[in-house]
């Protein structure tokens, strides 16, 4: 059997294992992303390209170890350096001397068909019920995952004893893993949030903080190159609202786009005052969620992005007077291959202790339930 | 009415078109003087860190020209040809110029190139319309060649018997701007080098290169780099011994251009040279590494 693989990005490594063994090839799930993965991946990249080109490398150079023969890719039409991705890791791939097929998704420059000729070239299932049947498991877990997610950063900041809610989760995610029917998967999702509800609970009365954590879409996902900074913040008692989920993503900027080409009205509109032009990635996006906190009285935002990330960088120039006009508190934290753990947490410590400090003084001297450090 | 024009980014490529726009309209054009160490401070002084230099240098010539004139122009240019952009920085420049100098807001006069009407004359037209300004539907004739041209013409009348020819990539305004790569061409001829610019790249050689790739490449300075260097390796009239690769700190597009045009330069066997710039970049560091990568280059000619 074929045996393709694809880069990490957050948690879609268990919908993409289903999707593609429903359509007859053999998945091969790169190794989890570690220190060895961003080294190998530095060491062939171009020195200022975006750091999730340099991960996905990684991930790629690890599957090849573990077997790996095709690599499965998404494109795109730019101005972000996401869209050209592919052609240069193929490239650099093929100078570093692996020996590897690419199937980049996206539309092809000439014939309009290519790209389905190659789909059935790799895939030996490949009739329309085995895609639909494929990509609807696919999605079920997909939207498990996000479901169950947006559950944890609520219960987890309240849990009683720490850690508990991480176990679940990591329990669920192994599970989810193994389980291939639309019943199981409905069961165990079922299941788990349940046994998430019936976590107990610290004592409910205290305020807590609340935080918007935005910016780059794979640095928001991918909890092993963000120092898995929403569980940080959980465990210091903060409940996280990421802006960014995959199920989202895939349905808004990827289906909803083509058939609706305003989808995106609303956070234009947010974001408009501040930042007019869209700039690719998300940026019109990060500037309208930092917006919607100000406005909704969140009592933080924290920005994630690659080093060089062009349209984040835009956006970080307009989130100072944002700012200072709404009285909306941003923490911006750009990641690389030199990032250490140590220097992202004593940052975060910082901005939360501020946070409290200043939410304390708004709710009248009550105390916060706030734990920092250990 | 006086009209400024920063001397930074893309006036290399379209500044003359734009001077002889405004002069249709009768209207003064004034246009920054070059780049000096000043401009860069000033522009570094009110940007965010992580903005490129070419950016902060665009926004020391807009605080130079606020004093002297009532309008800045900023273009705002999305895209100048279909399916390509310029990079995301172009795309928010008038945000960017808003958020870093909000006392320059009701200066500034911004004409937006794309993304569907990627004409620069009607493009201007709309912006002169907005200061209450008619203009015939007639394109007037542009006189002159575009400054990066301009600098080259410059260059070209102390040039004596060249010992090497050495091809230049990057985008104009690091190329071109005397004051970012330091001296970098007049270095150079200096040494008795034969300069080879994209912009020299003849109008039928376009599309050469990046037609080459194998996905349409959407940044419209970069496929002019691909042009450039298709051109340069295989045309009759470039000899070229070496290449340089001028390019901003971290520029976004260029990581990912550079590497792929590095990967051909190397297939092809010719040697080059990398300099990126910085605001901070010290003039020792680049005078060094120039003269050994030029002994190396002599001493290789010699050797095969």
């Amino acid at each position: 059997m074929l045996k393709v693989t694809f880069p990490h990005i957050g948690n879609s490594h268990i919908p993409f294992k289903t999707l593609l063994s429903e359509l007859g090839v053999e998945p091969v799930i790169p190794p989890p992303i570690s220190a060895r993965t961003i080294t190998l991946g530095t060491k062939i990249a171009p020195e200022f390209a975006c750091f999730p080109l340099k991960v996905n490398l990684g991930n790629y150079i690890e599957a090849i170890e573990a077997g790996a023969e095709v690599i499965l890719m998404a494109g795109g039409v730019g101005p972000c350096r996401f869209g050209y991705y592919g052609e240069v890791q193929r490239e650099i791939l093929a100078d570093a001397g692996y020996n590897v097929e690419f199937l980049v998704f996206e539309a092809p420059k000439t014939h309009p068909l290519e790209l389905w000729t190659k789909i059935k070239h790799f895939f030996p299932r490949h009739r329309l019920a085995d895609f639909k049947r494929a990509i609807h498991l696919a999605w079920l877990k997909a939207e498990a995952i996000d479901k169950f997610d947006r559950l944890v950063a609520q219960i987890r900041p309240q849990e009683k004893v720490s850690g508990t809610t991480s176990a679940i989760q990591a329990k669920f995610y192994h599970l989810l893993d193994a389980v291939d029917t639309k019943v199981a998967i409905k069961r165990l999702a079922d299941d788990f949030i349940n046994e998430l509800q019936n976590i107990p609970l610290k004592d409910q009365h205290l305020p807590r903080l609340r935080i918007v954590l935005l910016g780059e879409i794979y640095l928001v996902l991918e909890s092993r190159v963000n120092f898995q900074i929403e569980r940080l913040l959980g465990e210091m008692g903060v409940i996280v609202e990421r802006t960014i989920y995959f199920t989202d993503w895939v349905r808004d900027q990827l289906v909803l786009s083509i058939f609706k080409p305003n989808w995106n009205k609303a956070s234009h509109l947010l974001a408009k005052p501040y930042l007019q032009s869209f700039v690719g990635g998300h940026g019109i996006e990060t500037v309208a969620h930092t917006v919607a906190a100000g406005v909704n009285r969140y009592d933080g935002v924290i920005q994630l992005a690659p080093f060089t990330c062009m349209p984040e960088i835009v956006a970080m120039q307009t989130l100072p007077n944002i700012t200072k006009e709404l009285n909306i508190p941003v923490l911006s934290i750009i990641i690389d291959e030199h990032s250490a753990e140590a220097g992202v947490k004593t940052r975060l410590e910082a901005f939360v202790d501020l946070l409290a400090h200043r939410k304390n003084r708004r709710v009248g001297g009550r105390k916060l339930e706030v734990i920092s450090g250990n | 009415m006086k009209i400024g024009i920063p001397r930074a980014l893309l006036y290399y490529w379209y500044g003359h078109e734009w001077e002889s726009f405004w002069r249709d309209c009768g209207v003064e054009v004034v246009v920054s003087g070059p780049t000096d160490r000043s401009t860069i401070e000033d522009g570094a002084k009110v940007a965010l860190d992580e903005l490129c230099l070419p950016v902060k240098i665009f926004l020391g010539h807009v605080i130079k020209l606020a004093k002297r004139v009532d309008r800045i122009m900023i273009p705002h240019l999305i895209k100048v040809e279909p399916n390509a952009y310029i990079c995301p920085k172009f795309m928010g420049l008038p945000d960017v110029v808003r958020h870093t100098l909000p006392e320059l807001v009701d200066q500034l006069l911004i004409v937006k190139v794309g993304p569907k009407q990627v004409d620069q004359f009607k493009a201007m037209q709309t912006a002169a319309g907005q200061l209450g300004i008619k203009i015939k539907n007639q394109k007037s004739k542009v006189t002159g060649l575009n400054p990066a041209l301009k600098c080259l013409n410059n260059l070209s009348k102390d040039r004596t018997h060249h010992q090497l020819t050495i091809g230049i990539l990057g985008h104009p305004y690091c190329v071109y701007d005397s004051c970012f790569n330091l001296n970098l061409l007049k270095r150079l001829t200096e040494n008795n080098v034969n300069i080879i610019t994209p912009e020299m790249l003849p109008e039928s050689c376009r599309g050469i290169g990046a037609g080459k790739l194998e996905k349409e490449l959407f940044w419209t300075v970069g496929r002019y780099q691909f042009d450039a260097l298709e051109w340069m390796l295989h045309g009759a009239e470039t000899q070229i011994d070496g290449f340089i690769q001028v390019m901003p700190f971290a520029c976004g597009p260029e990581a990912i251009v550079g590497d792929l045009l590095e990967r051909r330069i190397k297939q092809a066997g010719k040697p080059l040279l990398k300099l990126s710039y910085e605001e901070h970049s010290g003039e020792a560091g680049v005078i060094t590494r120039l003269e050994a990568f030029l002994d190396l280059i002599r001493y290789r000619s010699k050797v095969c």
